[in-house]
């Protein structure tokens, strides 16, 4: 009797003929990546290992674009074609997390011979309809939605930890794994699926052409520079009065710097005080935000139109006068999230020491101490002319008798080990190897505290504590 | 105070306990964090005090917790409605205690003083009391063992009594009886937990008001920042044998320490007792305690002996104990007084102190400066609280919490400073600019119409003063005496929280 019903089941679902797959739907690709992430908690260890889906479609060059975020710390990368059982090698050309895309090939050639490269459109309208074409939640079998362009707005995305670039929001659903599947209108496609805000209902973001194009023209040469960013605090000129001392005239707009980085390519041309008048010919109004097609665009939509090493067409406030400058756009100095490497790490009896980066700050906010979140975020603001050298911070400690009794908090900016000042792992390396004395003395930042072991003990205990908790390799540089 | 100097020594007199015991109802108002101009939504609370000897009337003792802001206090006795008006004689906010007076002399006619139970103990049976709904109620407690309890209402640290009990709802200075003596007020509770503070330290304290007339208020802290030795490395690398003393890493300019220990010093002992490399002293009956607990057996101006090792040679000091409370730190605690705050244009600065939620990352930085002694050049720190939004101040309405480090090119370091450099406008302008911070870090307004948008803001948002000075900072004194550059092993210099000089 149970037999009987199943047949009948599978019968009713196979009743209707199935509308044939169209050339485009043939496109889109289903990708399993099987990834392993870093955890900067343990960075000794080589990460955790996981297994997600998402979407890809087929574009010139018998080529693949995605996300970044679905092929990304990749360890083993299948795709599947509609409608085909088996799975295939899959390997990739160039990803950029900047702007979460990627592009991937299959390990055998010809396997997308048959199939329609998706030529891509123009930047859609606000209001126009779309379809997205993917396999949210892991499904196996394609799955569309329908919506329009709500919104067109420069914003950050996830992936990079805060990049912000022009994207599309729409009103078509977009859930896990429907991620690098494309959005289509006509039969052209207008944008890559990227995110969604989960708190909010039916808002889901693609990446649109501009951004796709800038992508796909970087990696044309086999290696991916990335978006450029200016790399400068700006201030509002909202306040009359703000204006007035900034010296514009009379509805002149513009928005005020107030801090360039050092190590930035705008720095030695762009000053703090400088009032942004216009870029790449765009006016600023004083939110800083230009003008284009009846709407509001925030700045980083001109910059998003450069090359990495490209000059933008500046003009400025400076002292009164109305300068032209050439500014220089390049790689940012404040990091993105990382992926594809591991973390850096030195491990000396048991003391565990990382430098002072992105990834520590992000994995530790909630238990790193206010001192170390001071060093990452205000000390370069506190020196605006030099460039800050890094540091490492005294992370935790891998308890065993011969670091038990220094009595030591973790999460500690190391200032000095052996009267030598570390602000690298190598400095650290080289004041702890380099020290005949009979103790190492281990000094910190903000907190009046000093730890000392004793060296023979030490480095007497040092292999053990490594067996002990498993630590493969003691440092990583 | 000079009634105080005539208080007698507490009769020997075996009374019921609720002759001893009676209600304070304590109205109080502290003030509007964001708003500091008006005080909060006026509160009651219901607090227990005891009899104590005075002349020419008794006088009630409590903890200073619950007289804290009070605008109106009334006393009543034996569950009787009758309330009298009453009023704060002598508050010691270091100690967590508070002598009240009661208007009617009458009032004390059928109650006794409380005898005190001045015998350290830490442990056995108490009874916890408290007048309830007329009712006079007597809960069983066990002490359960003795903690090193920092003052509710300052920073001195003292040996409390942990008692297990079931009373619900304490913490409002409840008696604790030990065999009819008062062994102690309860300053806090949860759960089964009742923190008492010792009848041991009322009676030193009683003392010395009775003996002075409240003259001189209990010293707070030592004033240094210490590291305890409890590593074998450590105290070898420093030239000991094994752990023992505790480091002297810093000292704060103002404090008992100043100009008596210096960093690198070892303290080995102070006031009679050896220090152990952790910072405890062993005093028995309750075993192990952090050093600094001696300071509560004394009042600010008397001396402690101290003995400690620099340069190798052991010296043997005295210390004069001064009051170093948590008004010298440079984010200062436990202030009642009325804050100091400035509104120019709308924009609302105020000086930042604990009271101050510190959930914005500007702040939750300084938060750490919490703790962190007040220099002479450094004494406060100014923030913009809050921005009352009109016309004046477009372009900064919703900007909030951010360290304000000129005015006009001028140093700010008291809203005083603010008021002042607030006198010499920029070629027309006021520039306010910030401690180094992502999100903003200059305002600029136009000093012409500054005055009067002031008092446009300041009618409609119903601000009735545009400034308070508040209360200036305590006389920290001189400077110092920080010893030789890197003795002791030359201890690194820590870097300065302060973008220069």
């Amino acid at each position: 009797m149970p037999f009987l019903l199943l047949l009948l089941v599978s019968w009713c679902l196979a009743a209707p003929a199935a509308p044939p797959i169209r050339p485009l739907e043939r496109s889109v690709v289903r990708l399993t990546n099987t990834s392993q992430r870093a955890d900067w908690r343990t960075p000794w260890n080589p990460g955790r290992i996981a297994v997600a889906t998402g979407s890809g479609f087929v574009v010139e060059g018998g080529r693949i674009l995605t996300n970044a975020h679905v092929v990304a710390d990749s360890r083993n990368l299948v795709f599947h074609l509609h409608g085909d059982a088996v799975p295939h090698d899959a390997r990739i050309v160039a990803i950029g997390h900047d702007c979460d895309l990627a592009l991937v090939e299959p390990v055998e050639a010809g396997l997308l011979d048959g199939l329609r490269a998706l030529p891509l459109g123009e930047m859609p309208r606000m209001g126009q309809d779309v379809t997205t074409f993917g396999y949210p939640a892991g499904g196996t079998w394609l799955s569309s939605t329908r919506g329009t362009v709500s919104r067109i707005d420069v914003i950050a995305s996830v992936h990079s930890g805060g990049a912000t670039h022009l994207a599309v929001q729409t009103d078509a659903a977009i859930n896990p794994g429907n991620s690098g599947g494309p959005v289509v209108s006509g039969d052209r496609v207008v944008g890559v699926a990227f995110q969604a805000v989960g708190q909010l209902e039916n808002v889901g973001y693609f990446i649109p052409p501009p951004i796709v194009r800038h992508f796909l023209d970087d990696v044309a040469d086999g290696t991916y520079d990335g978006f450029p960013r200016l790399d400068v605090l700006l201030a509002n000129l909202d306040s009359p009065a703000a204006r007035r001392r900034a010296g514009l005239a009379e509805g002149e707009t513009g928005v005020r710097v107030d801090f360039v980085h050092p190590a930035s390519p705008a720095a030695g041309v762009l000053e703090p005080g400088d009032v942004l008048l216009s870029l790449d010919g765009e006016i600023l109004a004083n939110d800083g935000t230009f003008s284009v097609s009846d709407q509001r665009l925030q700045m980083q939509a001109v910059l998003d139109r450069f090359r990495m090493g490209a000059s933008v067409a500046t003009r400025v406030l400076r002292a009164g006068s109305r300068l032209d400058l050439a500014v220089p756009l390049g790689r940012s100095v404040y990091p993105d999230r990382a992926y594809e490497t591991r973390p850096r790490y030195v491990v000396y009896a048991g003391l565990v020491f990382v430098p002072l980066d992105r990834e520590y700050v992000e994995t530790m906010s909630s238990k790193a101490d206010n001192d170390v979140l001071y060093e990452y975020t205000y000390r370069q603001l506190e020196t605006p002319d030099t460039v800050v050298p890094g540091c490492v911070v005294l992370y935790r400690r891998l308890d065993h008798a011969v670091n038990a009794t220094v009595g030591m908090a973790t999460h500690l900016v190391v200032a000095r080990v052996n009267d030598r000042e570390v602000h690298t792992l190598e400095d650290l390396v080289a004041a702890l190897e380099g020290n005949p004395g009979p103790y190492h003395v281990f000094a910190f930042a903000h907190v009046d505290r000093v730890t000392v072991l004793d060296r023979a003990a030490a480095d007497a205990a040092h292999r053990e504590i490594l067996d002990l908790y498993a630590v493969i390799e003691d440092r990583r540089l | 105070m000079n009634l105080l100097a005539l208080l007698l020594p507490a009769a020997l007199a075996a009374a019921p306990l609720e002759d001893g015991v009676v209600t304070l109802k304590v109205t109080w108002q502290s003030w509007e964090v964001g708003q500091p101009w008006v005080k909060t939504n006026p509160t009651l609370r219901v607090a227990q005090a005891v009899v104590v000897d005075g002349r020419p009337e008794p006088v009630l003792l409590t903890t200073a917790q619950m007289v804290a802001f009070a605008t109106h206090i009334r006393a009543s006795k034996h569950g009787e409605p009758g309330e009298s008006p009453a009023r704060v004689l002598y508050e010691d906010r270091e100690a967590n205690l508070a002598l009240v007076s009661v208007d009617d002399p009458t009032f004390f006619r059928d109650l006794e003083p409380v005898r005190l139970a001045r015998r350290p103990f830490a442990s056995g049976e108490v009874s916890i009391t408290r007048w309830r709904d007329n009712q006079f109620e007597i809960s069983r407690g066990r002490v359960s063992r003795a903690v090193v309890a920092d003052s509710a209402t300052g920073v001195l640290k003292y040996v409390g009594l942990r008692v297990q009990t079931d009373i619900q709802g304490g913490g409002w200075s409840e008696p604790v009886f030990v065999g009819g003596a008062l062994a102690g007020l309860a300053t806090g509770h949860s759960q089964s937990d009742m923190q008492v503070l010792p009848a041991t330290f009322l009676g030193v304290w009683l003392d010395e008001v009775r003996a002075t007339g409240g003259m001189r208020p209990w010293a707070g802290q030592i004033g240094a920042v210490f590291q305890e030795i409890r590593s074998p490395a450590l105290a070898g690398w420093l030239g000991l044998e094994s752990p023992r003393g505790i480091l002297v890493r810093r000292v704060a300019q103002g404090g008992s320490a100043c100009g008596v220990l210096r960093p690198d010093d070892i303290l080995l002992a102070i006031d009679g007792h050896e220090i152990d490399g952790d910072g405890n002293i062993r005093q028995p009956p309750y075993g192990l305690l952090w050093f600094e607990v001696l300071l509560s057996r004394h009042p600010a101006g008397d001396t402690v002996p101290v003995r400690l090792l620099r340069d190798g040679a052991v010296h043997e000091l005295a210390m004069p104990l001064r009051t170093y409370t948590g008004a010298s730190w440079l984010v200062p605690a436990d202030r009642t007084d009325p804050p100091a705050y400035l509104m120019a244009g709308g924009l609302v600065f105020r000086e930042f102190d604990e009271t101050y939620p510190t959930w914005a990352t500007e702040l939750r930085i300084l938060g750490q400066l919490n703790r962190t002694a007040q220099t002479a050049d450094r004494r406060r720190v100014v923030v913009l609280s809050s921005v009352l939004a009109d016309p004046y101040n477009l372009g900064y309405q919703g900007f909030a919490d951010l360290p304000v480090a000129t005015v006009n090119g001028r140093p700010i370091d008291a809203v005083s400073d603010l008021a002042e450099a607030l006198e010499h406008p920029l070629e027309g302008f006021h520039v306010v600019r910030f401690l180094p911070n992502p999100r903003l870090n200059e305002i600029v307004l136009d000093a012409g119409t500054l005055d009067e948008a002031t008092r446009r803001i300041a009618e409609a948002y119903g601000i009735p003063a545009i400034w308070r000075p508040g209360v200036p900072p305590p006389d920290l004194g001189p400077a110092c005496e920080q010893g030789p550059a890197g003795a002791g092993g030359g201890l690194p210099a820590t870097r300065s929280w302060w973008p220069g000089p």
